[in-house]
């Protein structure tokens, strides 16, 4: 009975989200003007979204390695906590804040690349804790004493021994934090104010305003593409490293 | 020469827990000492201290007479094999191998050279494992592979923590066979850990008791066998029956300690009891007698052509002089 | 480690400012944000009389519980059944793809439907499906991990003691799940109360929810008392939601 009810709401997983990417194909097919989106709005959004993944993790790795030794269950609530704070309620709280910023020393943030990546930092880093704080924590402590006692000093140990074995989680992280972020629309349209244009944002545009699903279409196909892609990458990378 | 090891009074803290209570303990530089124990006792602790990787709550520690307490493991010239061998997952053998010298910055070729002499100390052959995996081999092999990262840098002490724990008997007495040729070879002070008696026999000039968090006694395999300082010594290091001395007329306090080898059936004794044999068992060169008498159960190991069967009632005995009396 | 400590706590500090920030603007005499123009409760005065701002937080409530309490009870048996690599693979893909791909093929479909089919679903049951789809695949995959706690050997023990497959899930995998099932609930919940671009893509105008509502405001780049107010009131549940999973989570370690 269970299985029976499992395989219906498998079904409904391919059928409610795989299947609408036929409409898409459909539209596609019924051919027209293809709009496509000019290079530095391409440029731009990839940018953003590296410069998002990474930051985001350099940001998150120290604070997911302090919790992995030595963290209580406050700093780790705390840390991840935001998740339940909505996208929008941080983008309206740092709009709110970049206007004071604005005031005070004359730096704009409303409406600029930076701007846009300081709020898709916010919103994903706590992703990124999450994701190395697992890969951290799942680290034996032995082999980090085995370096040492072979003659590694601290920093070394963790650049030649911790920091690798943890480059599964990096990768994973990033990957996650890198596709949520080449598709987002709100920290753009918000803190950019629509300024800083993104494929995302184009996608929006194109759906809302031109309604052009040809167009749309081919770019959410792309982007369905790649982010299929990225999670095989994923899976294959931390496959190979377990033992 | 390998360095002289030396704790004074080292305790150590494991949050309320106290694993050590003020243990000292003299290693000369090049000896090998086995630190042996049941589980639990503290050994891998204190082999963890002597490395670094715990500082104690209290006590010195000192190699080749300088204090190095307060010094991180790295800076202490020490090698150490793992209890749980701790091979570097995202390195191939090579390179597991190469490590200590890589941190060190010896050149590429030297590097490769002393791989291949570090594999070939433990019997590896370097073109067959050089660039496998370490999960790619089987658990003998990474004990070797473990054996030769920390034989590679040429330490003055080696610090092994029961590393031969995963392989099947045979194997353990070939690695521990290579292991004692490679330190009367090399000359390194070998301080190696097990729970195992037969183990410590084979690697130790000296044995180091502990029971614990605390060290019983320290000696020569034979003072311990001979002249154990209590009880629990003379049941974990060796067989032995061990009767409190009232019963035997030997004074009030005290146990006596009779190793089953000295107790004869039949033949001159000095002492002699009654008893009925219980149980008889074939141990390939020698039998073992088990003799009910005066309600304790006696060992005794005999000659396998002794006419015993189980049920008998035997005379049998031991030689005063064989006998040794502890305090508890 | 202290060194990292201190950061730590730093990262906490920048993260909680932009939230505090609006907390106190909520109860600021001065539409300007950087004039303190006095305490006042005036701000949650008007929100208690905008009906249209109640109306799109019942909305956005209404379908969040559906969509989670649907999407955790039957992520829980697909992971309980389900084990094999290929469904986690569908639903893993399902999970970190960009949320406006979705969002627009789920639109294409409706408006497939709409053209050719003549039914309409843009609106509640749009937004709905919308969120169930992808709802659906995250609490398969956030419950995976956790399945691996209830032990085959426990299934078979009450089976073969004579509990029905029924009698099984109720008494001996429910209990044992059921911090996980609160925990996957939660950030369902959340993911679906919170997501304004599948609901935009997929509602009609006269069905707005709070995101929605938030969006008009925000897009427009405009700072609003009676928002921040909303906003501040929408922090309890975010927070009673985060205390109640790390409570539900540490079950498990
Ligand atoms: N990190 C730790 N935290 C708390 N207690 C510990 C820790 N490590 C060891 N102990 C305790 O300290 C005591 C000594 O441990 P240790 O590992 O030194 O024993 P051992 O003699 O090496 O045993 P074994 O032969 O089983 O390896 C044990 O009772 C153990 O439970
Ligand atoms: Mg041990």
């Amino acid at each position: 009975m269970i299985k029976k009810v499992a395989l219906v709401a498998f079904a409904a997983v391919v059928l409610l989200f795989y299947v609408p990417f036929l409409a898409l194909g459909y539209y596609m097919s019924g051919g027209g003007v293809l709009k496509l989106p000019s290079m530095s709005m391409l440029a731009t959004t990839f940018m953003l979204a590296l410069v998002t993944a990474a930051i985001a993790i350099a940001l998150a790795y120290p604070a997911a390695y302090y919790l992995a030794k030595r963290g209580n269950e406050l700093e780790f609530a705390l840390l991840i906590a935001p998740l339940w704070v909505g996208t929008l309620l941080k983008a309206y709280s740092l709009l709110v804040v970049f206007s004071v910023v604005e005031r005070i020393t004359g730096i704009v943030l409303w409406g600029t690349a930076l701007g846009v990546v300081v709020g898709m930092v916010y919103e994903y880093f706590p992703y990124a804790v999450l994701t190395l704080y697992a890969a951290i924590e799942k680290l034996s402590e032995t082999p980090t004493q085995a370096a040492r006692v072979l003659g590694a000093s601290r920093a070394q140990a963790f650049l030649r021994v911790e920091l690798p074995l943890t480059m599964p989680g990096v990768v994973a992280a990033f990957i996650l934090i890198f596709l949520f972020a080449v598709g987002e629309v709100i920290m753009p349209a918000v803190l950019g104010a629509w300024k800083v244009y993104t494929v995302g944002s184009y996608i929006w545009d194109l759906y809302f305003k031109a309604r052009d699903f040809l167009s749309g279409s081919v770019l959410s196909m792309l982007l369905a593409a790649l982010s299929l892609l990225a999670t095989y990458v994923v899976v294959k990378t931390i496959r190979s490293f377990s033992i | 020469m390998g360095l002289s090891v030396e704790l004074k009074d080292v305790s150590v803290q494991y949050g309320s827990f106290q694993a050590l209570k003020g243990v000292s303990l003299f290693v000369e530089g090049g000896e090998g000492l086995v630190l042996l124990g049941p589980s639990g006792s503290g050994k891998s602790t204190l082999l963890r201290t002597i490395a670094g990787l715990i500082t104690p709550t209290r006590g010195r520690v000192y190699i080749g007479g300088r204090d190095v307490t307060e010094l991180p493991p790295d800076r202490r010239g020490v090698s150490m094999v793992f209890q749980d061998l701790a091979l570097f997952p995202h390195l191939d053998v090579f390179e597991n191998v190469a490590f200590g010298l890589r941190i060190r910055k010896v050149p590429d070729d030297e590097v490769r050279r002393k791989v291949r002499w570090a594999l070939e100390l433990v019997r590896l052959d370097p073109d067959l494992f050089l660039k496998r995996r370490v999960h790619e081999l089987s658990g003998g092999q990474q004990q070797r592979v473990a054996l030769a990262r920390a034989l590679v840098v040429e330490p003055e002490v080696l610090l092994l923590d029961e590393p031969f724990s995963h392989v099947d008997l045979d194997i353990k007495n070939r690695l521990l066979e290579e292991l004692k040729i490679l330190h009367s070879k090399l000359g390194f002070t070998l301080i190696y850990v097990t729970h195992d008696r037969f183990e410590a026999v084979e690697i130790g000039d000296r044995i180091a008791l502990m029971k614990e968090g605390e060290m019983v006694q320290v000696g020569k395999p034979i003072e311990l066998y001979k002249k154990p300082k209590n009880r629990f010594v003379a049941e974990f290091f060796g067989e032995a029956n061990i009767v409190p001395t009232s019963a035997l007329g030997l004074g009030e306090k005290g146990y006596a300690v009779i190793r089953p080898e000295d107790v004869v059936i039949g033949g001159n004794a000095t002492y002699k009891l009654k008893g009925q044999v219980v149980d008889v068992t074939f141990l390939w060169h020698y039998l073992k007698v088990e003799i009910q008498s005066n309600g304790h159960i006696y060992k005794a190991y005999v000659d396998l052509e002794t006419p015993v069967s189980v049920g008998d009632v035997v005379e049998f005995g031991w030689d005063v002089r064989d006998v040794y009396v502890v305090e508890e | 480690m202290r060194v990292l400590r201190i950061y730590t706590w730093a990262l906490i500090a920048a993260m909680y400012v932009p939230i505090g920030v609006v907390v106190v603007l909520s109860f600021n005499n001065s539409k300007l944000p950087y004039v303190w123009g006095g305490f006042t409760l005036r701000w949650y005065q008007a929100l208690f009389g905008w009906d249209l701002a109640w109306q799109a937080v019942l909305n956005s409530t209404v379908i969040a519980l559906g969509v989670a309490l649907l999407s955790t009870l039957l992520g829980l048996f697909m992971a309980y059944t389900l084990r094999g690599d290929r469904y986690i693979a569908f639903s893993q893909g399902a999970v970190v793809m960009p949320e406006v791909s979705e969002a627009l093929a789920f639109a294409a479909a409706l408006s497939l439907l709409k053209d050719y089919a003549n039914v309409n679903l843009f609106g509640p049951v749009g937004v709905f499906l919308a969120h169930l789809a992808y709802t659906l695949p995250m609490a398969h995959v956030l419950m995976a991990p956790y399945v691996s706690y209830v032990g085959r050997n426990v299934v078979e023990a009450a089976r073969i003691l004579g509990a029905s497959e029924l009698r099984t899930v109720l008494s001996v995998i429910a209990p044992i799940l059921f911090p996980a099932f609160i925990a996957t609930f939660l950030i369902v919940f959340a993911n679906s109360f919170d997501t304004y671009i599948k609901t935009a893509f997929t509602t009609s105008p006269d069905f707005i929810t709070a995101p929605i509502l938030l969006w008009n405001y925000a897009a427009r780049g405009r700072g609003d008392p009676t928002i921040y107010a909303l906003a501040s009131l929408m922090l309890i549940p975010s927070i009673a939601a985060a205390v109640i999973y790390f409570r539900a989570v540490k079950r498990y370690s």
